[in-house]
């Protein structure tokens, strides 16, 4: 008995029991979508694909047609430069503010030199998804990294070269992407494959490698046979992958280290390993420094390599729940493809992002925005100002990254190697995200955004504040002297779907204040007419604030 | 004595609960109804130890020290420095919390637990726990999210009401408890700080909310929206009346503690609370090398005793500690053999601890046996199954009816001897759990065969071996046995030379033996 029939059995439920936890209907599956394309269906595929579409965007596409704004999002961007380092306490004396760290070797001794790598390096990750342009690349980087997990590193070196790692096939090739995260430096680290060595095999990597990696954990068919895999393969693959290790180059004269990563053929062990039936009794024979490839040679011949992480895409990107019909209906499809593609992840998102059963409506507004996609969508789509000097980008994007922490994601610090919850924990799932700690988070940062107080200090100067340019915002749209135009407008570019007039009613009453229509007509004429006028600027902005945080407060903000 | 039955179903014959006008008779015959004793008023504060707690370097079997030395020399704490429980069983030395409630009798430490056919996924391992299910079953609910959706079916429909004005648990931290998880929502509430609670304007709702799933989950947020701004003046109200906030303690489990008996001293009629403390996931540097009683595992420890003491000298100085038991919880052991990253790897059973001034001091089960040739992927044998300890405070702490915890955990369980005294009710007659199942098996190491010899009352036994990670590997005797001494003999021709566990169980007792198998 599955656990809805033994709830149902057990327990009599709400009404809205029945709706809840239901997956999406399958509408016309993966059948390339052919119904209207406007500004709807657009945003719809922007804000599913990016971190919050700016109007522009979304009208840019719109113009362009789906098969070219898929192109658009399947050409990964090009490779940001290094992160630099932005500070001089403390100094660094491999790398001088303004230049990059990445490559250069690192003092550990120095009180505070890691954190500032660190920081540079979470600053320059927010950075990149800020400067994402209309592309899947950054949504992916972060997919990645939620898929192959590795957290607490605090080598920020080798999390840059892990980012590059992912960087490489960001878009492109699973099963290369999986080679080389396998023997990649943070990896090596977060599960202990550096200290897997011949005479004490380490199987952490092994195991999550084949769970959480690759092929998924199946029910319990034996003892210790998970139907896609058994303990003795663990044991078996975790001496294929013995003698990578992360020498760290120590320089004796100032302590500074360099790690990298290393095959030790002495610790690497030389035997036969034999995997179990579920591998169809395959044997790896010593291959040295390229056994490793031979072993996801042989993994990524079983079908559940595909399906496994076609099951994660989906619930990334299109909603949590899947049930029977949708494992039919659209991963079996999209393993297919993969499979027939060579594990090209272009191939499944462009199949996916572009099917009837993405644009069905049911699925619009079904996913509740992450933190960092409902962060974004504010300062991103309402267009916030950065400034231009690094000494001042790298913290202020610090402090978006501090300001998301609180609400249980960030970068580099993933509560456990399974990810984020809300990605995998049943039943809840993204609801997780959502609660009465995190919610009253959201309003706050999203007050001192639109409030333009959202800022941080430097070096004992004053607070330095950012926030979003409210007034540039709203002069994208075609008629923002029109109030009522306005918050239609408004609405359609940042919720998923259309609002109730009542609700409408709502917002452009915080818009109006006491002033009539024709007031606020007349305020935003005054402000198009000069925009340096601070004062009439200002009023315009005391009208726009009130309505974006009341917009902010509502639960319908949090939708994608 | 027998227990008595409780008086609730008179209680509520007289005045009949109600919940959103309607009798809560009425509204689901079939569901787990009166969990709770109305005037039950006691708290369970749970402490998940997130990664997997090495039991071994927790709790230290003084009679197993040379076999243990073998297997985990890299790590081992000096057998001199355990605090000593008994002459048998010794603390971690840096739990001297933990030990002075020990002495005081008001900590249990519950042998090896665990559950058959050990999952060693963090993931899985951890949602067996929390849902209280078997190994091979798939529950999604919680064991405390099914005790709550009895009496409050429709909840958070209505909530907060007269009869339950405040949130049914709390989730001190980031995030809801998988423990509190109903069929629907969630029964938990999560706070961080309550002196710090941000009034959010209420917008203006959708009035029409579609069925479908953006219906859904804006219902969800909206939902939380409004659960949190009708229970923030509640949790804030009473922290203040408790005296408002503590200062920070430097150790974070404990200023989750100060939190929860704030808001227990303030009245709050919560019932459970829910902190977690991590990650035990050592699988490198779980101690300093040179100095083993030092390092990451000895300060997570240090942190969890020291925490456990304030917490319950703050409920006793509070005159509320009658009314509180707290319990840990961790999803496996570790492995017996240490690793060679100065760590150990996932395994299977670990002691669980339960106190509080309601509990019977001591200890349930016995010390792990390790033997002298330890298999690198052997864990801690299960003596005792965590259902057991559920279904122990269920019954004896909530005063939940044995037929009802039945439902909620799926099974009957070994009721454990954990609560003494405290209770307005009559608990059970203990004196038929101090009979210990006797476990001889013999040879040993078995060549072809081995007899089990075991020693009963007229009761259902079961016999199961069990490898070394914890898989049943079969059930070698289960049925009813008549009272005395008795003998099976168990053919081992078909098994792999290697370590396995007999473990025999009744209703009351439990007892496990290693066996060894080396078949020429």
């Amino acid at each position: 008995m599955d656990r809805r029939q033994l709830l149902n059995a057990m327990v009599s439920r709400g009404t809205d029991a029945a709706a809840h936890n239901q997956s999406l209907p399958i509408a016309g599956g993966l059948n390339p979508y052919k119904g209207p394309w406007n500004y709807t269906t657009a945003a719809h595929l922007l804000r599913r694909a990016m971190f919050g579409p700016t109007h522009e965007q979304i009208k840019q596409a719109v113009t362009e047609g789906l098969g070219a704004t898929m192109v658009r999002l399947l050409t990964k961007t090009a490779d940001p430069g290094p992160p630099l380092n932005y500070t001089s306490t403390p100094a660094d004396p491999y790398c001088n503010p303004g230049e990059t760290w990445v490559g250069k070797r690192f003092t550990p001794s120095i009180q505070g030199l890691s954190q500032v790598r660190e920081n540079s390096l979470n600053a320059w990750f927010m950075q990149n998804i800020f400067n994402e342009g209309v592309s899947l690349t950054e949504k992916m980087m972060l997919f990645w990294h939620n898929h192959f997990v590795v957290s607490d590193i605090f080598l920020a070196n080798i999390s840059y070269d892990y980012l590059t790692t992912i960087r490489k096939n960001v878009l492109g090739d699973f099963k290369q992407l999986t080679k080389d995260i396998t023997i990649d430096g943070a990896m090596l680290i977060y599960l202990n494959g550096n200290t897997n060595n011949l005479r004490a095999p380490n199987e952490n990597y092994a195991r999550e490698l084949m769970e959480l990696f690759t092929l998924g954990k199946g029910p319990l068919a034996g003892p210790g046979d998970y139907t896609t895999y058994t303990e003795q393969d663990i044991l078996a693959i975790a001496k294929v992958l013995t003698g990578w290790t992360t020498p760290q180059n120590r320089q004796q004269s100032d302590g500074s280290v360099l790690p990298s990563v290393s095959f030790v053929t002495q610790f690497h062990d030389t035997s036969t390993k034999q995997l179990s039936n579920r591998f169809n009794n395959a044997v790896i024979k010593n291959n040295g420094a390229d056994e490793y490839k031979d072993l996801i040679n042989i993994i990524f011949l079983k079908r559940e390599a595909a399906t496994f992480i076609c099951r994660k895409l989906y619930r990334y990107f299109v909603y949590y729940k899947v049930d029977q019909s949708i494992e039919n209906e659209i991963i079996d499809g999209l393993a297919d493809t993969l499979i027939a593609n060579n594990f090209n992840i272009s191939t499944v998102l462009n199949q996916l992002l572009s099917s009837e059963h993405f644009f069905s409506d049911a699925a619009y507004g079904a996913l509740i925005r992450p933190p960092y996609d409902w962060f974004f969508n504010t300062v991103k789509a309402m267009k916030m100002k950065i400034p231009s000097d690094y000494t001042l980008t790298y913290p202020l994007f610090l402090s978006i990254y501090r300001s998301v922490l609180n609400q249980n994601q960030a970068i580099f610090a993933l509560p456990s190697v399974a990810g984020w919850p809300a990605y995998y924990q049943e039943p809840a799932y993204h609801e997780i995200w959502i609660n009465s700690v995190t919610y009253p988070l959201r309003y706050t940062l999203g007050i001192s955004v639109v409030n333009k107080r959202f800022g941080f200090r430097l070096n004992g100067q004053n607070n330095l504040i950012y926030g979003v340019e409210v007034t540039d915002y709203a002069a994208g749209f075609d008629n923002p002297g029109n109030a009522a135009k306005l918050i239609d407008d408004i609405t359609a570019h940042l919720l998923p779907k259309p609002i109730e007039q009542a609700q409408k009613d709502y917002l452009k009453s915080k818009l109006l204040g006491t002033f009539t229509e024709a007031q606020w007509t007349a305020m935003w004429n005054a402000y198009i007419a000069d925009p340096s006028n601070t004062q009439t600027k200002t009023a315009v902005e005391n009208r726009l604030r009130p309505m974006l945080i009341a917009l902010n407060s509502m639960p319908e903000y949090h939708l994608s | 004595m027998k227990r008595r039955s409780f008086l609730k179903t008179g209680a509520l014959a007289t005045a009949p609960l109600l919940i959103n006008g309607i009798p809560v008779n009425a509204i689901a015959r079939n569901s787990f109804l009166d969990f709770v004793s109305p005037d039950n008023d006691k708290i369970l504060v749970l402490i998940q130890l997130t990664g997997g707690n090495d039991g071994l370097n927790c709790v230290l079997p003084l009679d197993q020290y040379s076999n243990l030395d073998k297997a985990r020399n890299k790590i081992l704490i000096k057998e001199s420095l355990g605090l000593k429980l008994s002459d048998k069983t010794a603390l971690h030395p840096s739990m001297g919390g933990m030990k002075s409630l020990f002495d005081d009798g008001a900590l249990s430490l519950v042998h090896s637990v665990g559950y058959p056919n050990q999952n060693r996924s963090h993931f899985r391992s951890t949602d067996i726990w929390t849902s209280g299910s078997a190994a091979d079953q798939m529950i999604t609910t919680g064991w405390l999210g099914r005790y709550y959706q009895g009496n409050h079916p429709t909840f958070p429909a209505g909530y907060p009401n007269t009869d339950y004005p405040d949130p049914l648990a709390i989730t001190v931290g980031g995030n809801v408890s998988e423990t509190c998880q109903g069929p629907i929502v969630n029964f938990s509430l999560a706070i961080n700080d309550p002196t710090a609670l941000t009034t959010i304007p209420q917008p203006i709702y959708s009035t029409s909310i579609p069925t479908t799933n953006y219906g859904n989950e804006l219902k969800y947020i909206m939902t939380t929206l409004q659960q949190y701004t009708s229970y923030s003046d509640i949790i804030k109200n009473a922290n203040t009346a408790a005296g408002g906030s503590i200062a920070p303690t430097g150790n974070a489990l404990l200023d989750r503690l100060n939190i929860v008996s704030q808001l227990i001293k303030g009245g709050l009629k919560t019932k459970v609370y829910v902190v977690s403390i991590g990650t035990f996931d050592t699988h490198s540097n779980q101690c300093d090398p040179d100095d083993h009683e030092l390092g990451t595992h000895a300060g997570l420890l240090q942190q969890l005793s020291d925490a456990m003491k304030g917490f319950q000298d703050s409920l006793k100085k509070n005159n509320l500690d009658k009314r509180v038991i707290g319990m840990t919880f961790s999803e496996f052991g570790r492995r017996i053999k240490a690793n060679d990253s100065t760590g150990t790897d996932h395994g299977t059973a670990a002691p669980l601890f339960v106190f509080g001034s309601c509990i019977k001091g001591g200890m349930i089960g016995n010390n792990p046996t390790i033997s002298d040739n330890v298999q690198n992927d052997e864990g801690v044998a299960m003596q005792i199954d965590f259902r057991s300890v559920y279904a122990s405070i269920l019954i004896d702490w909530f005063q939940v009816e044995p037929s009802i915890v039945k439902q909620i955990l799926f099974a009957d369980f070994q009721k454990l001897p954990l609560i003494e005294g405290c209770t307005t009710t009559a608990v059970e007659d203990d004196s038929k759990r101090d009979f210990l199942l006797q476990l001889t098996t013999s040879p040993n190491p078995a060549d072809q065969y081995t007899i089990i010899g075991f020693d009963t009352r007229d009761e259902y036994v079961r016999i199961s071996l069990y490898d070394a990670i914890g898989s049943e590997i079969k059930t070698v005797f289960s049925g009813k046995t008549g009272e005395g001494h008795h003998e099976i003999r168990m053919d081992t021709s078909d098994l792999n030379s290697g370590n396995y566990v007999i473990r025999i169980a009744s209703q009351n007792s439990q007892n496990v033996k290693i066996l060894s198998i080396r078949n020429h």
